[in-house]
Parts: C-alpha cells; structure tokens; sequence
C-alpha cells in the first residue's frame, strides 16, 4: 500500500524548472521559425503587385498608342515626363516597400494613361517612352535591331523587406511581355 | 611525423568537404529533376482534387490559390513551363467557376512571365477569359481585359491580314465595346474600340458606342477627338437620325439652364422632351424605362 501511495506521488510529481525552460525555448524557437516563414511568405504574395500592375500598364500603353500613335511616359511629377529610370523619377514618391495611397496626387500623366489602381501601393512605378532612334537604357544592340520601333519600359521598384536592397520588376515593349527581375524576389 | 599527420589530417578534411559539395550538388539537381513530379502533384486534375476535397471544393481552391499567389513570384513564372499555370487554372475555374479572379490571374500570368511567351500561352490566355466571360457575362473588367488580350498581346503574334488576326481584332472591338459601355477602363479607350468596329466595318456600331459614352467625358480635348471621329463617322454614312445633332442640343441646353451639374446629371434631371429623347440614346436605357 505503501509502496503504490509512494509510486503515484512520483509519477505526479509534476516537471522541474528545467523542464519547463527546455519546453519553453522549444516553443519559442518553433514560433521564431514560422514567424520567419510568415513573413516570407506573405513578402512573396505581396511581391505579385508588381507583375500584375505591370500587365495593366503595358495592356494600357498599347491600347493608347494605338489611339495617339505615341506611348505615354508617367513619373513622378505632371508636366515633365521622366527623363531616366530609377526610384527618384517613379510615382508614388515615398520610399519603396512603404504603403501609399497611389491615386492621391497622382501625376496628371498616370491619369492620361488611364492607370489608376485604387488603394494602396507598395512598389513605385515609372514608364519610360522613346522615338526608334533613341537608345532605351539597359537595352543592348537596339540601334541596329530590325525592330525597330517606338518603345516603353515600364519599372517596378520594392524594398518589401525593407533591407535597403531595392529590387526591380522591369518590362520593355520591344521584348514581348518577358518580365526581367533583378536583385531579388523579395 | 606530427606534421605528416596534420598534412593528412588537413587534405582529409578539404576531400570530404569537396566530397560533401559535390553530393549537395547532384541531390540539388535531383531535387530539381524532381520537382516537375512534385509539381504535378501539387496541381491535381480538377477530378482527382474534387474527391480529395471530399465535397470541399471551394476550400480546395482557396488552397490552390494560397498556393499560386506565395508562389507565383519566384516559381511559377519564373522557371516552371506554362503549362503549370493551365493546371492551376483549370483545376480552380472547375472546381468553383465562381471564383472569378482565377480567369483574371489565370491570363496574366500566362501573358506576363519571366520566361519566353508563345502565341500559343496567349491563345490560351484568351480562352481562359473567354471562359470567365461564360460565366461572367456581364463583367466589364474580363470582357475589357479580352478586348485587350486580343487586339494588343494575340493580334501582334498573328500574321497581318489572316483570319485569325482579322477575327482576333474584330472580336476584341466588341469585347471592348460591351466594356466601355460599361464604364470599364480609361476614358479614350471608346476611341480605340470605335477603331477596332470600323476596322471590322461596324461603323454603326462604332459610333453608337461614341455616341454613348460623349457625356461622360469630361476633357475638352478628349471630347473634341471624340467629337471629331464622330462627325467622320457620320460622314462615311454610319449615323441614324441625326443622333449627334440631338446630343449637341442637348448640351447646348445644359449649358444654357444648368451649367454646375455635368452632361450625364442632366440627361436624367432635364425635364423636356428633348432631354427624355437623350436618355433613350443612352445604351442600357430607355426614355419608357424612365417613365
């Protein structure tokens, strides 16, 4: 009798301070990796704003110069059309990765174009539009390229995990609908 | 002799490290000769995944999607074959046809992609909106996309002049016309679809659809263009009863009796027969309707 009094207050005699700690690390390390994992993946899914407000663009340039003969170049600013690509010349203005509200002050020339995506944004966007003869930067051999032709390149820029490290989603009429991506996915 | 056995020790260790290196390097490409099976997996035929889902289909295309859109980014088009995107498509637009950003994704993503895009990727790209436009026959957004899709990705891939091309062009007028009548897209988009109608000659119902969609736009330069393509129109005999002549005195009156509110706010507000005469112009309405 006594010895299964003796057996029960062994077995139910609850874990030590040590046991809880090694439970609690365990716990935490598993939470710090899917957290990990959460971010990255909702990084990955926000990172499809990009391609998909490229499309728009690029379906829109099409369409108005099939109408005005030209493409439209879109920036930062109304009333000068940017001159070079980079974060500095793209809409909207704020740093890349941050949210921003996209059609409030737009520049007049997003508007031209018909692009206005409702709510926020968290790349920043530019079109850059030129005359066949003019070389588009980052483009090699255009000049003596058959296909010749008016052309856009319409940019993406994000920082959507905000290491100062700013990837760009670029697409340029002259190369079908074949999306470069560099730096990183995010 | 001591440092014989570091030497030995050292060239050791470098060996199974090169050796180690080299087995991650063969299982990295057998991992990646095996990820079209896993793939394949991963998008089910839509009969195989409705009896996983057990009756759950909409919670197996969530699934799927939730799938897509992580990996969309840096997989999907970026190294796998289009054909991975029809699966998606497919499997989602089967088991719940309701999901209607499926058809929408479903097209861009076959048309916009870091790989090479075929004609074929855009042929199919069409199908799948023309698909949702089955399903959804009266959304604007698929049927404007379509319009688009046709006449500025499929009908620059086709040879000009062919039946495919001609009928590529001419069925994306109409796309965009059921579009902007709706209201869908940028307010010079009615000019590119008019062109498009009288490229198939459907000059009638290119300046039907001018005519319709004047009393939204707002800038003057725009309205002029608008104005003109209509005048030309009616010049190559499209007009029936002299419907620009009423829509301009119906502006004219607005200006003259409520020049604050727009054109469109008029037609409904205006109280004479004229403006009545207005409304029936306008696609979708009748003056009887009104009544």
């Amino acid at each position: 009798m006594r010895r299964s009094l003796q057996n029960l207050r062994k077995s139910s005699g609850g874990m030590t301070l040590v046991e809880l700690m090694i439970v609690v690390v365990i716990l935490g390390i598993l939470a710090g990796i899917a957290g990990i994992s959460y971010s990255i993946y909702i990084r990955r899914s926000r990172s499809q704003e990009a391609t998909t407000q490229l499309a728009s663009i690029a379906a829109r340039e099409a369409a108005y110069r099939s109408e005005f003969a030209v493409y439209c170049p879109a920036g930062a600013s109304s009333g000068s059309p940017p001159t070079s690509l980079g974060t500095s010349n793209a809409w909207p203005t704020t740093s890349p990765g941050t949210l921003t509200e996209f059609a409030s002050g737009a520049p007049v020339e997003w508007l031209q174009l018909g692009y206005r995506p409702t709510g926020t944004v968290r790349y920043r966007y530019v079109v850059l539009t030129g005359q066949p003869t003019t070389s588009p930067p980052g483009v090699t051999g255009w000049s003596t390229s058959p296909n010749q032709d008016l052309w856009f390149i319409a940019e993406a820029y994000g920082d959507l995990d905000r290491d100062n490290t700013v990837s760009t989603h670029r697409l340029f009429s002259g190369n079908g609908n074949t999306l470069q991506v560099t730096n990183e996915y995010e | 002799m001591s440092a014989l056995r570091t030497a030995i020790a050292v060239t050791a260790a470098l060996a199974a490290f090169g050796a180690a290196n080299q087995l991650r390097a063969a299982q990295n490409r057998s991992y990646e000769g095996a990820r079209r099976v896993l793939d394949d997996a991963q998008i089910p035929h839509p009969t195989v995944a409705r009896l996983v889902s057990l009756g759950h289909t909409e919670w197996m295309v969530d699934v799927l999607w939730i799938n897509a859109t992580l990996y969309y980014s840096d997989t999907l088009y970026a190294r796998l074959p289009s054909r991975y995107l029809r699966s998606y498509t497919r499997t989602m637009s089967e088991l719940d046809p309701n999901f209607r950003q499926s058809y929408l994704w479903g097209a861009l993503a076959l048309v916009y992609r870091t790989s090479r895009v075929e004609t074929d990727d855009v042929r199919d790209a069409v199908e799948v909106l023309r698909q949702g436009i089955r399903r959804f026959p009266n959304d604007p957004e698929l049927r404007g996309q379509l319009g688009l899709y046709l006449a500025f990705e499929l009908g620059p891939r086709l040879r000009p002049g062919s039946a495919e091309h001609l009928a590529a062009r001419a069925q994306a007028g109409e796309a965009l016309r059921r579009a902007c009548e709706a209201g869908w897209g940028p307010s010079w988009l009615p000019l590119a679809a008019a062109s498009l109608l009288s490229e198939a000659h459907r000059e009638p119902a290119a300046l039907e659809l001018l005519q319709g969609v004047l009393y939204r736009i707002v800038e003057p330069s725009l309205r002029e263009r608008v104005e003109s393509r209509i005048a030309a129109l009616q010049r190559a005999g499209g007009d029936r009863g002299g419907i620009t002549e009423t829509l301009r005195a119906i502006d004219s009156q607005r200006a003259a009796e409520m020049p604050w509110i727009s054109p469109t706010l008029y037609v409904f507000l205006g109280s004479s027969p004229l403006t009545r005469r207005g409304v029936g112009l306008l696609p979708g309405y009748s003056s009887a309707r009104l009544r």
